[in-house]
């Protein structure tokens, strides 16, 4: 889906600070008016209200709004549920209109969005965005996402889209960090002292000057020999 | 109906049967045992029971359902809305749009508009908004009056034919890539394969008038036969019979090049190179006419929307008339080529066929991969790559000649093929099917090209790890047996080049992320240091491979016992024969580049650890997660498969490490890695030059690597040495681009 674009622009004409920005969760559907006008006019691409319904009536805690006073001047449509393996996230649609951007209301509804994602158990959130579209793919790598795919020709007007992903901390993976340096030595097939070794010597012209037969190919995380390797696969 | 806050799972559905609707007035007449009822004041009565919030949804209405809906009547979504312009072709005919008689530049600009319609097809638009909005086209027989349009229509069907025809065969596109479909256009029409006749006869005619003209400008006597001059100012009628005359050979000779590329290698890329020369050159003389047709223009527009080289709009061409066989989707906004774009376009696909067709007929498998891996660097289109997959996959052979197994063997320099149903054998077998898969793939488009790779790399690697199991197992059966007979060093080799291959898989998927910019600059070190490990198992197993081969060809010389020819094909271990060192075995230009290419990854790498420990590199915290969830996100796939050996985040962490070295260690560190680039290239670009059996296309691309590379080493050196003379601290800002290399970054200071 689309991702509205977040340049950094000075704001025009609006002096107030963004404490002056209230957030809101959604409440009925009373707003859903205000919201679907909001992003019409933002996106290019053209939502039917089934798809607005969909995301907001199952999902109406993932979605957001920030007011001006009383004016709706961003708002964030999001979902979850079970993708494969994956307890997951989606950010469908993020919107702030121009004369607020760059004053950090769509980090704060993404921000938002996330931890009520995380505490809800999500693994992992997702989203598309159009790889022209700098200001959101700043924003959203400042968040941790990391671009896990190009989609050719993604969008209706012929434009490329990022798949950016975001994965929460497991605990087996921060588990890992702490574990027995023994242990993960022992899993890889490399003798302690050969890795010490390696890490010591990184002669440049590797490929020339080694004795013959040699073990070491001056790697950063050293390496089998040859021989060995053939040894390690056909045994 | 459930009132829940959310959806009601359950709702029952609304019945529409006259049964339960008592107000109901008279039913419809009714067919096929249905009634039709008016259901307004049954679903009127059920919205006023209905509250804010509350819904009706069907089990079986999900996400695309609701993606798919399109509201009626919205213009935003409804492709019906505008109902401007003609309803139908014949409407748009009757009412003048399409008149058959035309001057001399009004065809020369529909011909002009066609070719930028053509190429916008190609790019990935419905022919329908393109090629087929031009009424022409749609009713072809109407123009047989007009010789030189009908000619040059017939000549364009018959090739956008030929076009799709290839892209289908290839089946490389995705929906997003190109549209087949053809909405039942008129785009096979019989008889087409004659166009060339129609053609060629307007041409004759045409040349003989070009001769004419030549001899009354040159004073010389009139040609012997009158022709009717082409328009009224004897003048311009050379230049006229020349724009003509450069338009009708360039579709001729395009056609001809996609025919011959249908033919067998050898005489087919001969004669299909001869034809791509001589569009090029067509072309040129196209573009050159450029400015004689826009000097006739009357009003002058900006050149930037322009689709003509006259400027003038075409007539003749209406997209209103195909909406109705548009699919039911929001309406796609297209915007046609420009003329420039469009002659651009041609020239780049002609100079991609070329290299397509300069394809010798036997490289091997891992040139053959670095071969298309070269072709794509050019990025070309579409329609270049399905050519690509046609030529290297005819018949499900290597390109069309050789069996994948004959490639395989060759590949893996087997001397003995395996007997059948051995494991080796059905390990091949295997790998054959895997290669195959492989070579279409790496014709796709980089986006979806390394989306298919991911894939592959899984399933790759849980072949290698089968197969290594299935082989302990054996060698332990075997060993209790005492018969260690089983592995002969045939099998090492396989399991060699396997490994190699995927290595090689996992290198390019790697070095492909940064042509899609899909790493962020806190993402480099990390992948430079992964791209390194990968480049490094590759190496090896490649030295590996040559070191074997030297050892059988030096077995094969020293050996004159009369056993030699009972051991040939069996057993061999390493040891077993005086050892090969490794300055004996000859670097090839494929051992080399891997050479550069390590080196690089490691001057990077620590030139990256050098500038964060130095605060010249801007570092940012994030909140939900940390460098290790990136980490582990970036490299989950290559964690799954055996080789290269899956590398954790302390693996990572530890390595980058530096113990007890200063930041000027570390600078000069990376600085000699970059040495050490320096020279490599020289003795690369030396092995290159001299190289006699190289693929034109993969020498031509290695020795721009060469200049690229170079550039990267030199200007990375400059960088290390201003960051290490401005002192600790974060008085410099240093970024990175790819503007030298689309694989490896170059450093640029800024003051801060």
């Amino acid at each position: 889906m689309s991702e509205m674009s977040e340049e950094a622009s000075p704001p025009e004409g609006i002096e107030e600070n963004s404490s002056q920005i209230t957030y809101t969760s959604y409440r009925d559907e009373t707003q859903l008016g205000p919201i679907m006008a909001l992003i019409d006019k933002e996106l290019s691409e053209p939502y039917s209200i089934f798809t607005y319904r969909y995301f907001i009536t199952l999902w109406p805690h993932l979605c957001f709004m920030a007011f001006h006073g009383s004016e709706c001047v961003g708002t964030i449509v999001c979902k979850m549920g079970q993708h494969r393996s994956t307890f997951r996230g989606y950010i469908a649609m993020l919107v702030v209109i121009k004369p607020y951007r760059g004053k950090g209301i769509a980090t704060e509804l993404v921000t938002r969005c996330l931890q009520v994602m995380r505490d809800s158990g999500c693994d992992e959130v997702t989203l598309e965005a159009e790889v022209t579209n700098k200001g959101a793919l700043a924003l959203y790598g400042n968040l941790g996402f990391v671009r896990a795919k190009r989609l050719h020709r993604y969008y209706l007007n012929g434009v490329d889209a990022y798949r950016l992903k975001l994965l929460f901390p497991r605990p087996q993976d921060s588990a890992s960090l702490q574990s027995n340096p023994q242990l993960w030595q022992g899993a890889t097939h490399y003798p302690a002292e050969l890795k010490e070794e390696a890490e010591e010597e990184r002669s440049v012209s590797f490929l020339r000057e080694l004795p013959e037969n040699s073990v070491s190919f001056g790697d950063v995380k050293g390496l089998e020999s040859p021989a060995e390797i053939v040894f390690h696969l056909s045994l | 109906m459930d009132r829940g806050p959310g959806l009601s799972e359950n709702a029952a559905t609304p019945s529409f049967s006259s049964a339960q609707q008592p107000a109901a007035e008279a039913p419809l007449p009714a067919g096929d045992q249905t009634n039709w009822v008016d259901g307004t004041v049954f679903l009127k009565a059920a919205c006023d029971d209905l509250a804010v919030g509350e819904l009706i949804h069907g089990e079986n209405f999900s996400l695309f359902e609701a993606m798919s809906a399109l509201e009626i009547m919205d213009p935003k979504m409804d492709a019906g809305m505008t109902t401007s312009g003609y309803k139908t072709v014949e409407e748009a005919i009757e009412r003048g749009a399409a008149p058959v008689d035309l001057t001399i530049s009004q065809i020369i600009d529909v011909m002009d508009h066609l070719l930028s319609c053509e190429a916008t097809w190609h790019k990935g638009h419905s022919l329908a908004q393109t090629v087929f909005s031009c009424l022409y086209m749609l009713k072809l027989d109407r123009t047989t009056p007009n010789v030189l349009l009908h000619a040059y229509c017939k000549i364009t069907r018959a090739t956008c034919s030929l076009v799709r025809t290839a892209i289908v065969l290839s089946d490389i596109h995705e929906e997003e890539d190109f549209v087949t479909f053809g909405f039942g256009l008129p785009l096979d029409a019989e008889g087409d394969s004659k166009c060339l006749a129609s053609l060629n006869a307007v041409e004759e005619v045409l040349a003989r008038q070009l001769r004419g003209c030549k001899g009354l400008t040159s004073g010389k006597k009139k040609s012997t036969e009158e022709v009717e001059p082409l328009q009224d100012d004897p003048e311009l009628e050379e230049q006229f019979c020349e724009a003509l005359l450069c338009r009708l050979r360039f579709r001729k000779y395009l056609y001809h090049a996609y025919l011959y590329m249908d033919k067998p290698l050898g005489r087919g890329s001969e004669m299909a190179q001869k034809h791509i020369a001589k569009a090029l050159t067509e072309l040129n003389a196209i573009r050159a006419s450029s400015a004689f047709l826009a000097s006739r223009r009357s009003v002058k527009e900006s050149l930037g929307s322009v689709t003509t080289a006259s400027g003038q709009p075409a007539l003749g061409f209406d997209e209103s008339v195909n909406r109705r066989l548009l699919a039911p989707t929001p309406p796609r906004s297209i915007d046609i080529l420009s003329w420039n774009e469009t002659l651009k376009y041609f020239e780049q696909l002609l100079n991609d066929l070329n290299r397509i067709c300069s394809l010798s007929s036997n490289p091997e498998l891992e040139d053959l991969l670095q071969y298309i891996v070269d072709v794509q660097k050019s990025q070309p289109d579409l329609v270049a790559r399905a050519r690509l997959q046609l030529r290297l996959l005819q018949d499900g052979k290597l390109l069309g000649l050789e069996t994948i197994a004959d490639g395989l063997c060759r590949a893996i320099k087997m001397q003995n093929r395996p007997a059948k149903e051995t494991e080796t054998y059905n390990f091949l077998n295997q790998c054959g099917r895997w290669m195959l898969q492989l070579i279409r793939t790496m014709c796709t488009n980089p986006a979806w090209q390394r989306r298919k790779l991911g894939r592959f790399i899984q399933e790759w690697g849980s072949l290698l790890e089968q197969a290594e199991f299935s082989r302990e197992a054996s060698l332990r059966k075997a060993g209790r047996d005492g018969n260690e007979e089983k592995t002969g060093w045939t099998d090492d080799a396989v399991m060699g080049w396997a490994a190699e291959s995927l290595s090689w898989v996992v290198t390019h998927f790697l070095m492909l992320g940064f042509e899609l910019e899909l790493y962020s600059p806190n993402e480099y070190c990390m992948v430079y240091w992964y791209l390194d490990h990968s480049l490094m198992t590759l190496m090896q197993y490649k030295l590996v491979k040559e070191r074997r081969l030297h050892e059988a060809e030096f077995a094969r010389v020293n050996d004159t016992s009369p056993e030699s020819a009972k051991k040939k094909g069996k057993k061999k271990r390493p040891g077993t024969v005086k050892p090969i060192a490794n300055k004996e075995i000859r670097f090839t230009p494929s051992v080399l580049l891997l050479q550069c290419h390590i080196n690089l990854c490691k001057g990077l790498i620590w030139m990256l650890v050098a500038l964060t420990a130095d605060r010249k590199i801007a570092h940012r915290e994030t909140v939900f997660n940390s460098e290790l969830e990136r980490f582990t996100q970036r490299f989950e796939l290559l964690h799954k498969i055996v080789v290269p050996e899956p590398m954790t985040y302390l693996d990572y962490r530890e390595a980058i490490r530096h113990r007890s070295q200063s930041i000027k260690e570390l600078y000069q560190l990376s600085y000699d890695h970059f040495s050490a680039v320096q020279q490599h290239l020289q003795e690369l670009n030396q092995v290159v030059s001299k190289a006699t059996k190289m693929e034109s296309v993969s020498k031509t691309q290695r020795l721009a690597d060469i200049r690229q590379m170079e550039q990267v080493a030199a200007r990375n050196r400059v960088v290390l040495q201003i960051a290490h003379q401005a002192g600790p601290g974060d008085n410099l800002r240093v970024t990175f681009d790819f503007s030298q290399h689309p694989c490896f970054a170059v450093a640029v200071v800024k003051k801060t």
